[in-house]
C-alpha cells in the first residue's frame, strides 16, 4: 500500500440505477438469487436481467418463481438453461409447472439445507462441505460418499456464481446490508459466493447510520446497489 | 376443516377429530421448554393454534426465525410481515430472532431443534418417511424436509391417516420416493396417534371417539404387504 497517494477517504458510494446494476452479465453465466418465494426476493434485479435479454443462464435459488415475475418471468421467456434449487414451486401458480418450461429448463434438486451449505462453502473459499442429508437415498445419488472419524458422509460440492442478486431491506452508501426481520434466508449467503453482488433495497441510510455491530452483510460482500422503493 | 369420515367398516363407529383437533393432541404433547419446526402443510396450523391458546415452547421455520407467536391480525401486516416455510405471514413473539438459511439449517441438523413437525405422504413401521414425492405432484420439490428429517431426532408427523384410495398412510413399507428413513417418532392422524417404537413397533397412545386402540392398531396391522 502507497501512504503517499492512500491517504484520503473519498466519498464511496455503490448505489447506482438499475439499468447500469448488471453491467457485465452475459449468456451462459450462473447467477445466485436471494429470497426464500416472495420473501426477500429481488424482483427488480430479476426484470431488468429479463429486460436485458440475456439467455442460457444457470440460476441458483431456493424456489423457481413465480409466474411472471421475478425467476418465473426468466423461465417462461426461455432465459433459463439449468434450475439449481430445493423446492421449485409449491401451491402456488409457477411458470416452472408448465411442461413446455419443464422441457426445457435443466432441472438440478439440491436439499435446501445442502444448497446453503454449498453456497456457503463457495463464498468461505471451500471445496465443498461434508453432509449426512440424503446419505444412500435415490436424490442424493449423484454425491459422492466419504468416510472419515468412523462415519459416513456425502460430499457436497461448492457453489459459485458469476452475479449474486439479492434483496435487503436498508443499505449505506458502502454497501453494508441489513435484511427485514425473516427475509435473510439465502440473501447473505448469496452475497458471499459471487464474483460480483448487486443488492436491490428499499432505502438508502446516511454513512455510519448502521451500529457497527448490527449489520447483516458487511460491505466488501456488496458491490453495488440499487434503490427500488 | 371438515370432519373426515370413512366408509372401512372396522371405523364405521369412529368419529375422528378435525384437523384441527389433531394439532390440538399434538399441541398438547409438546414438552415445556422446546425448540420446534414447523413444516408446510397441516403442521402450519400449530402456529395458528399457538397464537390463540399459547404454548412452553419456541416455534421455528426454516427460513430463518425462531420465537413464532402466531398469525399477525390484518391491521399488523405490513410488506415485511416475515413468512413461514410455506409462506403464509407470521407474527414474531418478543424473543424472537431471525437469521440466514445456513444458521437456521445448523439449528435443524447440529442437534439443537428438539422436534420436528411435518407433513407426509407415508410413513413406514419402521419410521420411513415419504413426503416429497407424489404423483399427484406437478413437480418434485424436496426443499427443506430432506436435511430435517435427518438432523433432528424426534419427527412428529400430522397427516390425514388415509390416502385418495382409501388405504393407510402408515404401512409397512412405503411405496413412494423415501425422504429420510427410521426417522419418524409418532404419527398424529384424524383416527389415532400412533407411536413407533424401534423394531417397527406400533404403539396406539390415543384414539378418536367410537374406536379403540385395539381397532386402530388392527387395521394398520392388516395392511398387506407393498
Amino acid at each position: 500500500m502507497n501512504a503517499a497517494t492512500n491517504t484520503a477517504t473519498p466519498p464511496v458510494t455503490k448505489v447506482i440505477d438499475l439499468e447500469t446494476a448488471l453491467d457485465g452479465i452475459e449468456d451462459g453465466m450462473t447467477l445466485l438469487v436471494g429470497g426464500f418465494g416472495p420473501s426477500g426476493s429481488p424482483l427488480a434485479l430479476l426484470g431488468e436481467v429479463a429486460r436485458r435479454g440475456v439467455r442460457g443462464l444457470t440460476i441458483v435459488s431456493n424456489n423457481a418463481g413465480g409466474v411472471d415475475n421475478g425467476i418465473g418471468l426468466l423461465i417462461a421467456r426461455g432465459r433459463v438453461e439449468r434450475m439449481v434449487c430445493s423446492y421449485p414451486a409449491g401451491r402456488e401458480p409457477a411458470a416452472i409447472k408448465d411442461p413446455a418450461n419443464r422441457e426445457r429448463v435443466q432441472l438440478d434438486l439440491v436439499p435446501q439445507g445442502v444448497l446453503a451449505e454449498r453456497v456457503r462453502a463457495g463464498g468461505a473459499g471451500l471445496g465443498g462441505v461434508l453432509i449426512r442429508t440424503g446419505l444412500d437415498l435415490p436424490y442424493m445419488s449423484g454425491y459422492e460418499v466419504v468416510e472419515t472419524g468412523g462415519e459416513r458422509f456425502l460430499l457436497a460440492p461448492a457453489i459459485r456464481g458469476d452475479f449474486a442478486l439479492i434483496s435487503a431491506q436498508t443499505a449505506d452508501p458502502d454497501g453494508n446490508l441489513v435484511y427485514a426481520p425473516g427475509a435473510a434466508n439465502f440473501n447473505p449467503l448469496m452475497a458471499m459466493a459471487s464474483k460480483v453482488t448487486v443488492a436491490e433495497v428499499g432505502t438508502v441510510t446516511e454513512r455510519s447510520a448502521f451500529e457497527p455491530q448490527f449489520i447483516h452483510t458487511p460491505s466488501i460482500f456488496t458491490d453495488r446497489v440499487v434503490i427500488t422503493a | 376443516m371438515s370432519q373426515t369420515t370413512h366408509a372401512l367398516p372396522e371405523i364405521a363407529a369412529a368419529k375422528p377429530w378435525t384437523l384441527r383437533e389433531v394439532i390440538g393432541n399434538l399441541h398438547r404433547d409438546i414438552p415445556a421448554g422446546s425448540y420446534v419446526n414447523v413444516g408446510i402443510g397441516l403442521p402450519s396450523l400449530l402456529i395458528d393454534v399457538t397464537g390463540e391458546v399459547g404454548g412452553n415452547f419456541t416455534l421455528h421455520t426454516e427460513n430463518g426465525i425462531l420465537g413464532i407467536a402466531g398469525r399477525p391480525a390484518p391491521h399488523e401486516v405490513t410488506p415485511n410481515t416475515p413468512v413461514d416455510a410455506g409462506k403464509d405471514m407470521l407474527r414474531l413473539g418478543p424473543a424472537a430472532a431471525t437469521f440466514d438459511s445456513a444458521t437456521s439449517f445448523a439449528m435443524l441438523r447440529g442437534g439443537r431443534m428438539d422436534l420436528a413437525v411435518m407433513g407426509a405422504y407415508q410413513v413406514s413401521f419402521e419410521g420411513d418417511l415419504a413426503n416429497w414425492s407424489h404423483p399427484s405432484s406437478p413437480i418434485p420439490a424436496i426443499g427443506g424436509a430432506a436435511d430435517i428429517a435427518s438432523g433432528v431426532n424426534e419427527i412428529w408427523i400430522a397427516m390425514r391417516l388415509f390416502d385418495e384410495h382409501g388405504r393407510p398412510k402408515v404401512m409397512r413399507e412405503c411405496t413412494l420416493p423415501l425422504t429420510a428413513k427410521r426417522c419418524v417418532t409418532r404419527v398424529y392422524t384424524e383416527y389415532g396417534t400412533i407411536e413407533i417404537q424401534p423394531g417397527g413397533r406400533l404403539v396406539v397412545r390415543d384414539v378418536c371417539d367410537g374406536l379403540t386402540a385395539g381397532e386402530l392398531e388392527q387395521l394398520l396391522a392388516a395392511e398387506p404387504d407393498a
